[in-house]
């Protein structure tokens, strides 16, 4: 459990030495950036399996609120555990495919997937905005490594928007800080509800501009179809799977714990129902990134507007703050997660083979090489929430949980699901446009063998959440105890402990 | 009594349906076949055993102690049992027709779908319900976009409606979890009828979700265009399955849960208007409007399995309207109807797919004369449309009787007049098709053309008996029906093997028989010692002597079959017909636009800041308000 | 008007400058730059926060006796600041590098000129 440093620190030891190893030992350097993603998965499960409650682990011996902690529960346990094999899957396929030759892109994604990890276990608020800024760098260099013409328009697209947000960011721990004097996060949830009223809504503002942006929620999310369009596939992969999982997080621990210390229910900051407004937000964002994926030709930008949607019914879900709800929304951006990562692979593969990057051109490739669209069949029943398929469960208790909300609950339930409706639209045509029989003769397309087990493996996934959703719900139902609530697992409770002891 | 029995009716398919995807083509078919014939022995193996039943725990958050699974109903049961009769026929029928011209991969996601169907029919929880429904909503969108770029439009066509259910489906399903706490059929059905009195707004708002869902399923008005896509382009095999029996889901759909809960709930918690419920009188309504407006639409059909699909539509329409009377009688006729339908429908759709498959044709203008080549195909044809046109003494005759005594039982005066309408209607398309097809002069290029195969002669003939036998003792189906009318607390119809009470009057099975086959010998009789008969070229007549081509006309201009009914088209110029489809399309189109616009917005070069800057108004917005 | 006040106003104001700047600005060096005024505009807010009137650095030296504290400036914003200017270079640098990809693919460095080009390889 003290050992979740190591997440951080050797993904990031192994990243500086990257430019001498690669001068030296080109092949040997990618093969330690892989085991190093290995490690990453293996621990991140390793520190998941021993998880029983909430742990605040000190780092460099300075008590917090003086030093720097790293909070593990079950929550960011899984979390991290879902990024890591997101991280690792999408650069061995990367790898295997041998697109990147340079191991300054392994560089990269590994710095990605340290700052990746700080976010999800850090416990001070400066901290998260230094590794959102490095998740950020790392971000925009991936996305400008990308060999066509977009990469440094969607790099750019992503980078200033994401530098605003940042010292939006900075303005609230400003605030955060002079009114409260501290940036541990677990001390700020136990006194915010202190802050005047107007102000605490204008720090909650500041900080989550940023949170919503990384989150991919409508408006703020214009960086999202340029960034997808010009990274390379597997990096869109971890945008989807990776950055927005984590992001995700961020903004149900601090919604629900920080903003409305743990009360549960929908977030006040004072007398502003700002749960109410990110309900709103969030059912805006399900219908407009649905609707705009309906008219995307492009597949991966149509993959991106179908990740917003999500992420837009899972802000729902976090923003009503239930028991149901919030094990709804983790529920549905692990599985969401998972199905896109494979979504995004395939359609790489097929784009890189082939060229071509719209559903329009695909016709016929299913029929030479069936198996790919069966994946695609399997990622895009996974997305839409198809029973029998991992999706289904989350969008079942997320339904669950805004249905019974009363009049307004019952409105937002009909947009999301006639906006899912649209998905499945969309999903269908074009696995559909793989099977017909087009007029050209398509080139087989073939796969070699990390990707086939990459894909397996996800497929597994997919299909086990979907018939046996027991597998993880042992360890996901405790989160929103955890979070919710003042027991004595808790994340506050957790730290205060620590806290305490530091004051003798 | 826990038994792996049931289970195994829809994870053996399922099972078999995976593995077979290793398969070569014809094996897949032959394993189909032998499946089917397992699941028949399966299903009579089961029946009254009423307290069947396989339930498992399943670990999942939000709520405590999840239990779903499945449980023997004799209402269930009923369903099961016609449909696996009817699936084994249409296999049989498959074996034969996907041969090496003709094959297609659908066998083993038509396993699935089988499983699928049968887990619906034997469900206990709307949890396991609504998931064997969605699988079975999109294996089925898989089998009828099969390919073709066409048959995916009509498809997902479907699937968009059929998803558009479901979700409401899920919507009800957590409104009255809610209450109820727990995902059971029978407790959701008592709670809603307590509902009924107590909290009228919402027990009707949880009716119409699930009401829509069936709708949608069932294709009854505003969703009655889908068949005629759906089932036109679907696989020719596959049209039997979807007509016959996928259509009937939402007939299930509303016996297990709407008409129970009108029948459970006290008299005084709804209008009512001549003795029906007020909700249940508007679905009336809508399913008379269905019939006939399904009815209009086979009428001007030239593409026969797109008129047998508006035919399929009407004859829900009848289904629908006998259901919404609220009266035993009507329920025992919906039933019968819904069985009747169910081979009848499949015997004509069989049979067309036999016309297919041998001429390949589907335009009705382009065929004829087929009878002197094809006689089984035609018998099989003919009896279908009787059956379908409810001429005595098909199976068709009983059940439309019975639904126009539960009509006039409660005096629906409207609502008789439309299905009136619809079956005099009935006798214009189904006679037009017969004759089309069948009847006339023979093509020359279809001189070649034989009979189909044994294994599909098999299976038309097995479906003249299933159609022959309720015409003639009502009392085969209706005595199982009345059981299950037994078993949902409901009067009985009083029936015999072949004698047929009704509100009215009473007919007997075995005397119309007994009228139509001595009719049919006189006719007969006078046909041989009648005058001479000669057999006339296709092309004598019209053309008197001139070759169509000179004038670059095909011969199929000549068919007499060609708008055959254009006079009545002209008369329904005014009706807006096809309003509802250009509605949606509309609709769809302004979608794609908006999310172009959406798009747009996303790709503005200048909205380095503005965004962020609108989503804090926005937020702010939405939090005061 | 006290110092902190008029530091406070000081901040907000250059961060509303620049993100004036970033919201009307078409050319990217333009747009940098204003991200380069938020960015000081912020740091400054960050530096009020551990501003006191009249304080000393926060340096322990021999001569105090006891530990009881005097007058110190927070040590903590300052160490935030440093922080964030590092970061504040290090993405003006990435962008500037970026730019520079831009202008090689664009021919311009003007965000409006260029429709986004629709075909992708990878």
């Amino acid at each position: 459990m003290n050992q979740v440093i190591l997440l951080i620190a050797i993904p990031l030891l192994v990243a500086f030495s990257m430019p001498l190893t690669g001068k030296l030992f080109p092949r040997v350097s990618k093969v330690i950036a892989l085991l190093t993603l290995l490690f990453e998965a293996i621990w991140a499960g390793f520190i998941l399996f021993n998880t029983k409650g909430a742990v605040s682990v000190v780092i460099g011996g300075w008590l917090p609120p003086f030093g720097i902690n790293l909070v593990v529960d079950h929550l960011s346990g899984v979390v991290a555990f879902v990024v890591s094999i997101v991280v690792l899957f999408s650069i061995f396929f990367q790898l295997s495919s041998g697109l990147s030759k340079k191991p300054n892109f392994y560089m990269l994604s590994l710095l990605l997937v340290a700052s990746l990890m700080g976010i999800i276990f850090t416990g001070d608020l400066f901290n998260l905005f230094v590794f959102f800024e490095i998740a950020g760098i790392s971000a925009y260099s991936l996305i400008a490594s990308g060999k066509n013409s977009n990469s440094s328009n969607g790099a750019l697209g992503y980078l200033i928007p994401a530098s605003v947000a940042s010292v939006f960011y900075l303005v609230g721990i400003a605030l955060i800080y002079s009114t409260l004097g501290t940036l541990n996060i677990a001390q700020i949830a136990s006194s915010f509800s202190s802050v005047k009223p107007i102000l605490a809504t204008f720090i909650a503002f500041s900080l989550l501009t940023l949170v919503l942006l990384e989150f991919e929620i409508v408006p703020f999310n214009s960086w999202v179809p340029r960034a997808y369009q010009g990274a390379p596939s597997s990096i869109s992969a971890i945008f989807s799977s990776g950055l927005a999982l984590a992001s995700g997080y961020v903004m149900l621990r601090l919604g629900v714990i920080v903003f409305n210390g743990g009360q549960g229910g929908f977030i006040r900051t004072g007398s502003f129902e700002l749960g109410h407004a990110l309900f709103g937000i969030g059912v805006i964002t399900v219908i407009a990134g649905e609707i705009a994926a309906l008219a995307q030709k492009d597949v991966k930008k149509m993959l991106a507007f179908s990740s917003v949607g999500q992420m837009g019914m899972v802000l729902v879900a976090f923003s009503i703050g239930t028991h149901s709800s919030i094990y709804g929304g983790i529920f549905a951006l692990i599985s969401h997660s998972f199905a896109k990562l494979l979504l995004f692979l395939t359609a790489g593969l097929i784009i890189m083979k082939t060229g071509k990057s719209k559903y329009t051109q695909w016709t016929g490739i299913a029929r030479c090489s069936p198996l790919f669209g069966v994946l695609m069949l399997i990622g895009s029943l996974g997305v839409i929430g198809i029973p029998l398929f991992s999706g289904f469960w989350g969008k079942f208790a997320i339904i669950g949980s805004t249905v019974v909300l009363g009049k307004i609950g019952f409105i937002a339930t009909t947009l999301i699901l006639a906006a899912s409706v649209v998905e499945g639209f969309y999903f269908f045509r074009l696995v559909h446009t793989m099977f017909e029989t087009g007029e050209e003769k398509v080139p087989k397309v073939k796969a070699n063998f990390a990707f086939w087990l990459i894909s397996s493996l996800l497929v597994a996934v997919i299909v086990a959440l979907g018939l046996r959703p027991g597998i993880i719900d042992g360890r996901l139902k405790k989160i929103p105890g955890e979070l919710i609530g003042n027991a004595e697992s808790g994340y506050v409770q957790a730290v205060n402990k620590q806290l305490k002891g530091s004051k003798k | 009594m826990m038994d792996f029995i049931l289970p195994a009716i829809v994870i053996g398919p399922v099972l078999i349906g995976l593995l077979s995807f290793l398969f070569p083509r014809k094996m897949q078919w032959i394993l189909f076949f032998l499946t089917n014939i397992v699941l028949l022995g399966a299903v009579f193996y089961i029946r009254d055993r009423q307290n069947l039943f396989f339930l498992f725990e399943l670990s999942y958050f939000p709520v405590n102690k999840l239990t779903m699974g499945m449980a023997y109903s004799q209402l269930g049961w009923f369903f099961l049992a016609i449909s696996t009769v009817a699936t084994l026929l249409f296999s049989a029928f498959s074996v034969g027709f996907n041969d090496k011209k003709h094959a297609t991969a659908i066998a083993p996601l038509w396993l699935i779908l089988v499983g699928a169907s049968n887990g619906i029919f034997m469900a206990h929880d709307w949890l396991w319900f609504f998931i064997v429904w969605e699988s079975m909503s999109w294996t089925s969108l898989l089998i009828i976009g099969h390919g073709r770029n066409k048959s995916f439009k009509a498809g997902i066509f479907y699937y968009l409606l059929s998803l558009a259910g479901t979700f409401a489906l899920l919507m009800s399903i957590w409104l009255i979890f809610r209450h109820t706490g727990n995902f059971e059929i029978g407790s959701g059905i008592l709670f809603l009828a307590q509902a009924s009195v107590r909290a009228p707004f919402y027990a009707l708002v949880v009716l119409a979700l699930f009401t829509l869902a069936f709708f949608t399923k069932s294709a009854l008005f505003p969703f009655h265009m889908w068949p005629s896509l759906a089932h036109a382009e679907a696989p020719d095999d596959f049209s039997a399955y979807l007509s016959g029996i996928m259509i009937k889901y939402g007939i299930f759909g509303l016996l297990l849960v709407v008409i129970p809960v009108f029948a459970a709930s006290p008299l005084h918690a709804f209008k009512a208007v001549s003795g029906v419920p007020l909700p249940l009188y508007f679905t009336g309504w809508i399913s008379a409007v269905t019939a006939a407006w399904g009815t209009i639409m086979a009428i001007f059909s030239s593409d026969m399995k797109k008129l047998m699909a508006w035919s399929t539509v009407a004859n829900v329409g009848y289904i629908g309207a006998a259901l919404s009377t609220g009266t035993s009688l009507g329920y025992a006729a919906a039933l019968f109807h819904t069985a009747n339908h169910m081979f009848f429908k499949g015997a004509i759709f069989a049979s067309l797919a036999a016309v297919k498959y041998r001429t390949g044709e589907r335009e009705m203008h382009k065929l004829g004369g087929l009878a002197y080549v094809m006689p089984v195909t035609f018998i099989t044809f003919l009896l279908g449309i009787i059956a379908a046109a409810g001429i005595p003494p098909l199976s068709g005759f009983a059940s439309k009787w019975m639904i126009f005594q539960a009509l006039f039982e409660r005096k629906l005066v409207f609502q008789s007049t439309m299905i009136f309408f619809a079956s005099t209607g009935a006798f214009l398309y189904l006679f037009r098709a017969l004759h089309t097809v069948f009847l006339g002069q023979l093509p020359r290029r279809f001189a070649k053309v034989k009979e189909v195969g044994p294994f599909m002669s098999f299976s038309l003939i097995g479906l003249m008996v299933l159609m022959l036998i309720p015409g003639t003792a009502p009392g085969t189906l209706l005595k199982p029906i009345n059981s299950v009318l037994g078993s949902m607390g409901f009067e009985q119809v009083k029936t015999g093997w072949f004698f047929v009470q009704g509100s009215t009057t009473a007919i007997d099975g075995g005397i119309t028989t007994f009228a139509f086959v001595l009719a049919v010998a006189v006719v007969f009789l006078l046909f041989v010692l009648g005058g001479k008969k000669k057999k006339v070229e296709m092309l004598d007549n019209y053309t008197s002597g001139e070759t169509p081509e000179d004038w670059n006309l095909t011969e199929e201009r000549y068919h007499y079959g060609n708008k055959f009914y254009q006079p009545i088209e002209v008369l329904f110029k005014w009706v807006p017909l096809g309003a509802v489809e250009e509605k949606y399309r509309q609709f769809g189109n302004s979608l794609v636009r908006l999310g172009n616009l959406i798009h747009d917005f996303f790709q503005g070069h200048s909205a380095w800041g503005w965004q962020l800057v609108a989503g804090i108004a926005l937020l702010i917005g939405l939090g005061v308000m | 008007m006290n110092l902190t006040v008029l530091l406070y106003f000081g901040g907000f104001s250059l961060i509303l400058t620049g993100f004036y700047g970033v919201l009307t600005g078409k050319n990217l060096i333009r747009v940098i730059l204003a991200l380069g005024i938020m960015e000081a505009g912020v740091n400054l807010l960050l530096v009020t926060t551990g501003f006191k009137p009249k304080a000393i650095p926060p340096i322990i030296v021999k001569s105090f006796k006891t530990l009881s504290l005097p007058n110190f400036a927070d040590p903590l914003p300052q160490a935030l600041v440093l922080t964030s200017i590092v970061i504040g270079f290090g993405i003006t640098a990435l962008s500037l590098a970026l730019i520079v990809k831009y202008n090689e693919e664009n021919g311009t460095i003007k965000m409006d000129e260029v429709e986004n080009s629709e075909e992708v390889v990878e």
